[in-house]
Formats: C-alpha cells, structure tokens, sequence
C-alpha cells in the first residue's frame, strides 16, 4: 500500500499550527504521510517537527502583498479594541478581521488550488474558519479541524460563538446574534459572491464555512463541551479530548527567589504579548507573590529592561512542557492553551481579549475548571488574590488531575489520525 | 528581602575542597568518560592521558585533574603502576558527574550569569554591591569576578565599577549571534592555516555517530549539545588565524553558560547531528570549500527563527511594523 499523503492546511496562529502537528505526529507513527501548506512567513515550524511544508507564496510574492497593507494601523486599532467587551468588538474587531480573513480566502484561492493539484494529497485537512473553494472544488476527502471553542459549531440550545454569553443567559445570546450579524453582513455578501465566482453556493446565516460531508474533529474536551438542541451525527463529528503534541521534557530555569514554590506560566498567545504595559503591570504584582512566575514575552523580550527574582521571561517555550510542570496557567482563553491545561490537570485564569478566548473564560467558570479576569479591569489586590486562590484550590486541582488522567488515556491526538484514515479506506 | 532570597543561589556550596571544583572541570571529566568510551576503553583498561587529552583537545594538565576527579567519584581507579584505569562500573557512574557539589564561587558564577540573562540585576556593577545581593565574602566574589573576567563575560570600568559585556539572550541577540557565526566560522574553516587535530575530530566524529544512530528514546540531548559545543570550539581553535580564533573562542564562551526557557528541540538536534557528521567527514577528506558551504547551511537552518506575530488567517506582520 502506499503511503498516504494527508495535507494540513492550518491557519496562520500557533493555536490551529499545534493542535494540527499534534495529529500530523500521530498519522505519522500510523504510516501516512503529513505534509503541510503554510501561509507565508510560517514555515519553519512545522519543519521544526520533522515535517514537509509547502508555502503558498514565494517570499517575492509575500513581500510585494504585505507592502498592501498598513498592518501598523491594523494592530494599532485592534489594540484598542482588545480593551473593550465581546459585543464592542463586533464592530471594532470582529467585522474588520472577518474582512481581512475573506481577503486572505480570496488571495490564497488561486495558488492553493494549484498546490493542491501538484500535491495530490489523499486527504486535506483545514483547521480554519472560513471555507477555502479550492478545497471543496478538489473533490479529495477534506476534514474540518475545529479548534476554536465548540461553540463554532453553531446549535440553538449553545451560546453563539464569539459571543462570551453564558449557558443560560439567552437575552445574551438574541442580542450579540442580532447586532453580529448585522455588523458582518457587508462582509458576508461580499464573501458569499466569491463562493458564487467558484460555483459554490453561499452559506444562510452568519456562517463562512460549511462543515465536512466527511469528517469534523473537535477540539472539545468532555468536561467542557454543551448540551446541544440537535446532537452531532457520531459518524462525521468526532470530539476530541485533546491534540497535545510530543514535545522533549523541560525543565524550569533557576530562579534568584522562590526555587521550590508553585510555578505559573502566563502566555497571551502571539498578539495578546504586544501589551507590553499590560504585561508591565502583571510583573509587578507577580514580584510580591511567594511563587515562580514564567512569562512568554514574545517578540518583545528586548523591551523589558528588568525583571524580578522570581519572575524569568523569554520569548518562546515548549508549552505543553511547561504546563505540565505548572500549578497554574494564565492564558487568553485560546482554545488550544485551554486544552493543555486541561489535559494537564492545570487550572486556568483566563483573560481574554478576542475571538474565542471571551467564550472559553465564560465556560471556564461555568464548567469550575478556571476562572476569569478581565484582561485589564483589576486592581493587583484583585490579581493576586485571584492567583493565590486558584493555586490554593486543592479540591479544584484535584478534580482536574483526575480528568487530566480520562484526557491523556483517551488519547485525542490518535482518534483524529485513526478517524482521518478511516474515511480514506470508506 | 531581596538579599536574603537571592543568597539561595549560593546556600550549601562546598566549602572543603582545597581548590576550586569549577563546571568546566565536571565537564571535561565527562568529556573525558565519552572520550575513553568512543576510544573502546572497557572496564579496567588503561586510561592514557595523552590519548584522552588529544581527543577531548586540550592539554595533559586538565585531564589528569579530570582523571582525579573521575577517581574520587569511583568512574576510574587508581593504577599501582601510575595513571588511572577505567573502573568495572564506569558506565553507570558517569552520570553522577553531574550531581557534583559545587564551590561557592562556581554557583556564584552560575547565579550572576543567571541574573543578567534574565536582566535581573545591571550591567554595570561593583563588588560591593554584588557582595550585597548575593551575601557572599570580598574574596568568593573577587574570585567570581576574576574568572568572569577570565572568561570574557565582565571588563574592568572607571571607578571601581565592572561592565558585564551582551549576551546572546533573547530573538534579537539569539538572530544577531547567528549572523556573526554564518559569516565567521565558514571563513574560519577557508583560512589558509586551518588545521585541525585529527584525533580531536575522530572523537567528535565517534560521539555523533553513536548519536546519529541512536533510537528516539536514547537519544541524549546533553551530549548532543555538548559534542555540538566541542565542534565549533574545534573549528575555532583549529583556524589558522589568531584574530579570528580570539574572537570565535569568546564568542562561543558567551553564548554557553546561558539558561533559557526555550527547552530543546529533540528533532531539530537529530537533524543537526547528521549535518555535522556531513561536515566532519567534509573536513578529514579536506574538502574545506565543501564543509565551510556546510557549516553555513547548518548554521542558517539552526538560525530560523519563529514567526513574530500571527493572527486568525492573517499573514504575519513585516517586522518594520513594530519599529
């Protein structure tokens, strides 16, 4: 038999590029053959893993598009907007980024489709948000990969997505449905003409992508996921509990203070780290806290021109290496970070400041596996008691080690490999 | 508060020894054990000093001492009729090298690394005010201070101050360390009196071939790093030119003794293992034009660097943006 090439078409964010090698790592000990198509300036990472990547773009090509856009501006106006609530960002981020996501569909389309035709993948599997025609048009088998909350896959009796309403708060949910899907119709027609220019028909709703006729994979661990109105057919909807990758143990960096107390790992994700004022203020409320604190910084460790005894910052880690070594995980309620704390027995403080991240921290208290903060309405009383709390919180720890246990045996990373070759031998 | 937390990265040192017992002694000796390993040295087999010091590149003086060392920690006997003899247990001692008590000066030198690497502490200090943060005697930090300065990481300022030279922490320092060597150790390597000790490489050639053919789970990254580590030191020390080897000895001296946060790349290291086989067999057949073009390639694919910023489906931002 030959080998099986399966192409991973993951987003441009660490989240989806994670979770995706995850279970490229796996369908590689099953024999087949992941390769990846990166968006521009993302290869590397996948490399990094042992992995074939194929961009979309020369690097040319890349820099001609980027000299297009202002993304100085672009940053400087989401920066505000991560200030502000879920329903505020309809209008200042939500309905700008879906533009900047339906550019992005539109410009990929044309060497995607060629790629595709000069890979020959057995199987395509998109971890996105928005439906790529060159994918539905290949008439190869293609998964869908959700790795944003569950909540992207919309149901009556679930809160909408984006929306960080609660479970039961249903003026919540009409409300952020209504002024959504307002605010992204311009948008969505526009998108909508573009699935028509490729002889798709456009999507009803607020949706911008449909899911597989063959496979959906979501990354929704079992004490998190919602009573649905319609459940999902078992045979295309798989649920994950989790798609940690295989990274080398690691081991904390000594501390001039505090070596033997609890460690926090706090990581905003790639944009969350460009605050670095916010980041400012957290560092010294963590400098009067008996614990050791580790920092992703980012791109921006050169901004930080002293650190306290108990605090070390750099600007990357192997993340689920370091979760598993931490008592506590301050995040921004990112799907995949959510996941491996979950899967680690690591309790979250989420604070959010877009997409999902506002959907996670809500169901994060819901669910008691966290708490939430918001991201910069706190006093450092509040901060640290909030800190002091989690870590202190035997019986949630507890809990969580015990479905941490359920998470790693049910190994989430081989059903998504197993289920993906399954469709290819139907 | 801060003088009493911070003393924990000097608490417990040992005091007794009559000399210093530095890192890069613990190093060698292991080395050393690698050496005498890759050389087919079995248990109870002599253990020769000049053998081992041709392998490991240095001269008999340390190895004796790393002989000595090994002896105390029961990795090697002492031989009736002079030297040492690998002890029947060798193998499974080795490891516990690394468990060495160290001496209140190393730990020292270890902690003030640690702080600057982190910039937890200045760049410019005095030894009073080290002496302050670490609560450590004149004499432990003027040792420190010494070697500090021995090694290239400090230089003497005006007025009783000491300037700790950058270091190579963080992207920005980790990318412009990467530009330096991709220019300077393949030029390194096409100097005219480029001549390398062929003992020195067939040890390094034997420890990545072990390497290179160990399983997944046996791969040790430690030595990986180590034999990495020796190479380069190798190709500068072998350089025909004085001026390049100073700078690219100093170099490599500053970039070691860094802790980061990063963890290791286990597959990285794999691929970076048989890159430097590639290279070391370029060099014993003295194709040097084909093992500097090597060298580059393996230091450019180690400088790869992660993407700055990434969003929902949006392509990463030109750096100019952040300016």
């Amino acid at each position: 038999m030959t080998e099986k090439i399966i192409a991973f078409f993951p987003e441009a964010s660490y989240g989806a590029a994670l979770n995706c090698l995850g279970i490229a790592q796996e369908l590689r000990k099953q024999g087949a053959r992941p390769v990846f198509i990166c968006h521009p300036g993302f290869h590397g990472v996948f490399a990094e893993y042992g992995f074939p990547e194929y961009r979309l773009f020369s690097e040319q090509e890349s820099d001609d598009s980027a000299n297009d856009i202002d993304w100085t501006k672009f940053v400087q106006r989401h920066r505000e907007a991560f200030r502000t609530s879920a329903f505020e960002q309809i209008d200042s981020y939500l309905a700008p980024t879906w533009e900047a996501v339906v550019d992005t569909a539109i410009r990929v389309e044309a060497p995607l489709r060629q790629l595709i035709q000069r890979l020959k993948p057995d199987a395509i599997v998109v971890d996105n948000v928005i439906t790529f025609p060159a994918v539905i048009n290949s008439g190869i088998p293609w998964v869908r990969v959700v790795s944003c909350a569950e909540t992207e896959i919309a149901d009556p009796d679930i809160p909408p997505y984006l929306s960080g309403c609660s479970s039961t708060d249903r003026l919540c949910w009409n409300e952020f449905s209504q002024r959504y899907a307002a605010a992204i119709a311009p948008v969505h027609e526009r998108y909508s003409g573009f699935l028509r220019s490729c002889g798709l028909l456009p999507y009803q709703g607020s949706e911008f992508m449909e899911t597989s006729p063959w496979l959906n994979l979501l990354l929704a661990p079992k004490i998190l996921r919602h009573t649905r109105k319609h459940t999902l057919d078992p045979a295309k909807f798989v649920f994950l509990e989790g798609c940690v990758r295989a990274q080398e143990p690691w081991q904390a960096p000594r501390f001039a203070a505090h070596n033997d107390k609890p460690l926090v790992y706090t990581s905003f994700g790639s944009l969350g780290a460009m605050d670095i004022d916010l980041f400012e203020r957290m560092i010294q409320v963590f400098a009067q806290l008996p614990y050791r604190f580790i920092m992703n910084v980012g791109s921006w460790r050169e901004h930080y021109q002293t650190t306290p005894d108990n605090i070390f910052l750099d600007s990357w880690f192997p993340q689920p290496s370091v979760v598993q070594e931490s008592q506590l995980f301050i995040h921004h309620g990112g799907n995949n970070s959510f996941c491996e704390a979950l899967y680690f027995g690591v309790p979250s403080l989420i604070m959010p400041y877009c997409w999902d991240g506002h959907d996670n921290a809500q169901r994060a208290e819901e669910t008691k596996v966290g708490k939430q903060l918001s991201r910069y309405d706190w006093s450092d009383e509040e901060l640290q008691n909030v800190i002091t709390s989690l870590i202190e919180d035997s019986a949630m720890h507890q809990r969580l080690q015990e479905n941490a246990k359920q998470m790693q045996a049910s190994n989430g990373a081989n059903v998504a490999a197993a289920s993906i070759l399954k469709i290819l031998n139907k | 508060m801060r003088k009493k937390t911070a003393t924990t990265a000097i608490e417990g040192a040992a005091t007794n020894s009559a000399k210093p017992l530095r890192q890069r002694h613990v190093e060698l000796a292991q080395r050393v054990v690698e050496a005498a390993i890759n050389a087919g040295i079995g248990s109870g087999d002599r253990m020769p000093e000049q053998l081992l010091a041709q392998q490991c590149n240095v001269s008999r003086t340390p190895i004796r001492r790393a002989l000595q060392l090994l002896a105390e920690q029961g990795i090697a006997t002492v031989d009736p009729d002079g030297g040492y003899r690998m002890s029947d247990n060798a193998g499974t001692l080795a490891n516990q090298i690394d468990n060495l008590p160290h001496t209140e000066e190393e730990q020292l030198f270890n902690a003030i690394l640690d702080d600057l690497a982190a910039r937890r502490i200045p760049t410019s200090q005095t030894l009073a005010t080290l002496q302050r943060r670490y609560d450590a005697s004149r004499l432990t930090v003027q040792n420190t201070l010494q070697r500090l300065l021995e090694e290239q990481f400090v230089e003497r300022a005006a007025g009783q101050r000491w300037l700790f030279k950058p270091m190579v922490v963080g992207s920005e320092a980790t990318a412009q360390s990467f530009e330096f060597r991709i220019l300077m150790e393949p030029a390194a390597l096409l100097t005219p009196g480029f001549k390398v000790d062929p003992l020195a490489l067939a040890g390094i050639r034997l420890s990545l071939e072990n390497l290179a053919h160990a399983d997944e789970k046996k791969f040790d990254a430690a030595v990986a790093e180590r034999v990495d580590f020796e190479f380069h030191l190798l190709i500068a020390r072998s350089c025909g030119n004085p001026f390049f080897q100073d700078t690219l000895l100093n170099h490599h001296q500053r970039r070691r003794n860094v802790s980061s946060g990063g963890g290791t790349n286990i597959y990285k290291l794999r691929q970076s293992v048989r890159e430097l086989l590639n290279i070391v067999e370029q060099i014993e057949r003295q194709q040097f034009e084909l093992a500097a073009d090597l060298l580059r390639a393996h230091l450019r694919l180690l400088s790869f660097g992660r993407p700055r910023v990434v969003g929902r489906s949006i392509p990463p931002m030109p750096e100019a943006a952040f300016v």
